[in-house]
């Protein structure tokens, strides 16, 4: 797939031990309490997306659900929970937010409305914002456009007690509707000109509202193992690397994230289905 | 079909759960029934009465008391189900009961109440040991605390394997008042003791009395 630029991706990102700052065990409150949460991810740039993502709180972990639909086929889709924690009321932009009219929402315009990223919602490794455009870790739809996620994360008190002024939100359009990001369907990404504004556009977001279910079962009804056998369903899931997990609140500066952090020449694969 | 392969061999130990030892094997979904991964589409907030029934106004918060499924024969009081330490659901202890999950809605209420019950235990039928033969059309009736009885018409029938659980479609909001019935299916591993998936119906509030 992108294998040959993976390995500059992972040279370009600062991200690593630098950043690092270990949310260990240690910090983990025991289970204060759960909490459900539903996004429902309505469209951006028309582009017919759609979906719904609901979050189980515990303790200090987070569990992502997203099922979605209307995404391109087999490209990466960058996911994210954007907004703050420190009490700035943002929200789901509207196409009124095309502020250049070039007919694009794109995300630093909407970036306005949404804020920054919060947490990045990678499939394996850090969940923080530098990561936020790593596409070799992001979720990718299948040849039907559709785009399941699932992963459980530790997170900051900061954002357990502001879970609901956060959003999710996906990126990835297909203007040109060729099934896979290319400078011809919008042009160059304002974040990086090297990308794809394709690439980087949202297709969707969502506002976090509560779960009429108050709190969201793990897996299937278990059955069948025995009694009270705790049948290892790990709530926590740790990245493959051990890597240690960053949930960085606050703003950073965009351009910080914007820089160093980019692919050169970065074109998703139109070949790779999920 | 599994025989009872095991019914000499039965430990008599109670597993909890769906399975027991010695199971008997649930039913196959009928031919029309698709169980594909994901199920249905989702209904994102829709009515999703597939059986063309009206939906009936939400009713106020209340305690289920007991389930009926008059196309079962099935008449049950019901046990309230949390979740295990590992956030799994808990599922009754008699197996002869359905048990209410107490997190969820009130069955009634609008949103996704939900209501599990064994398929068989320990080789004895258990109450849910039909609930996969569950068509579209059917009735389900929830009796309430507050005297009143939430009437439900089944929409679909869906079967997932447990370890790809369609949580979102199960336990997401709604604009009615929805009611999930969970229990086991698909084959029984007997060397195990387990079934890999879950039968769902889904079911929508169409009336109260």
């Amino acid at each position: 797939m992108i294998a040959k630029r993976t390995s500059r991706l992972a040279a370009l990102f600062a991200l690593p031990a630098a950043l690092a700052l270990t949310v260990g065990a240690s910090s983990q409150a025991v289970a204060q309490g759960t909490g459900a949460f539903q996004i429902n991810l309505a469209q951006l740039n028309n582009s017919g997306s759609k979906g719904t993502a609901m979050l189980s709180v515990q303790g200090n972990r987070l569990t992502v659900k997203i099922e979605s639909e209307g995404l391109v086929p087999g490209q990466p889709s960058a996911q994210h929970l954007h907004g703050s924690t420190d009490g700035h009321d943002f929200h789901c932009p509207d196409a009124s937010d095309d502020t250049n009219g070039d007919g694009v929402l794109d995300n630093t315009e909407a970036t306005v409305d949404y804020g920054n990223i919060n947490i990045s919602l990678t499939t394996k490794g850090p969940t923080d914002m530098m990561s936020g455009l790593a596409v070799d870790r992001m979720p990718v739809a299948d040849a039907q456009g559709k785009l399941s996620y699932q992963r459980t994360i530790p997170v900051s008190q900061a954002v357990v007690d502001h879970i609901k002024d956060l959003h999710i939100v996906q990126h990835g359009i297909d203007r040109n509707n060729n099934k896979k990001y290319d400078f011809d369907g919008a042009g160059k990404s304002e974040l990086d000109p090297k990308l794809p504004q394709e690439a980087t556009a949202p297709t969707n977001c969502g506002e976090v509202k509560g779960a009429a279910v108050g709190s969201i079962p793990v897996g299937g009804v278990e059955t069948g193992t025995g009694p009270a056998e705790e049948k290892g369903v790990p709530i926590a899931m740790m990245g493959a690397g051990g890597a240690a997990f960053v949930a960085v609140t606050g703003a950073l500066a965009l351009a910080r994230r914007r820089r160093g952090v980019l692919a050169a020449g970065w074109r998703g694969n139109n070949g790779g289905a999920a | 079909m599994l025989g009872c392969a095991l019914a000499a061999a039965c430990a008599g130990m109670l597993l909890a759960g769906c399975g027991g030892q010695d199971a008997a094997p649930p039913r196959s979904l009928p031919a029309g029934q698709s169980p594909a991964p994901g199920g249905d589409t989702t209904h994102d907030g829709a009515s999703g009465s597939g059986s063309g029934s009206q939906a009936a106004a939400s009713m106020p918060k209340s305690v289920p008391e007991r389930l009926s499924i008059p196309s079962l024969q099935v008449s049950s009081t019901l046990e309230t189900l949390g979740q295990h330490t590992n956030g799994t659901m808990e599922t009754p202890r008699d197996p002869d009961k359905a048990g209410w999950y107490r997190p969820g809605p009130t069955p009634g209420s609008q949103g996704p109440a939900v209501i599990a019950g064994h398929v068989s235990w320990n080789g004895k039928p258990s109450v849910f040991e039909k609930l996969s033969s569950m068509k579209a059309g059917d009735t389900i009736e929830v009796a309430r605390q507050d005297g009143k009885t939430a009437k439900f018409t089944v929409d679909r029938v869906a079967q997932y394997p447990k370890n790809k659980f369609p949580t979102v479609e199960v336990y997401k909001n709604l604009d009615h008042a929805g009611l999930r019935l969970i229990t086991c299916g698909g084959q029984y591993n007997q060397g195990r003791h387990y079934y890999p998936d879950n039968v769902v119906v889904f079911a929508s509030l169409t009336g109260s009395a």
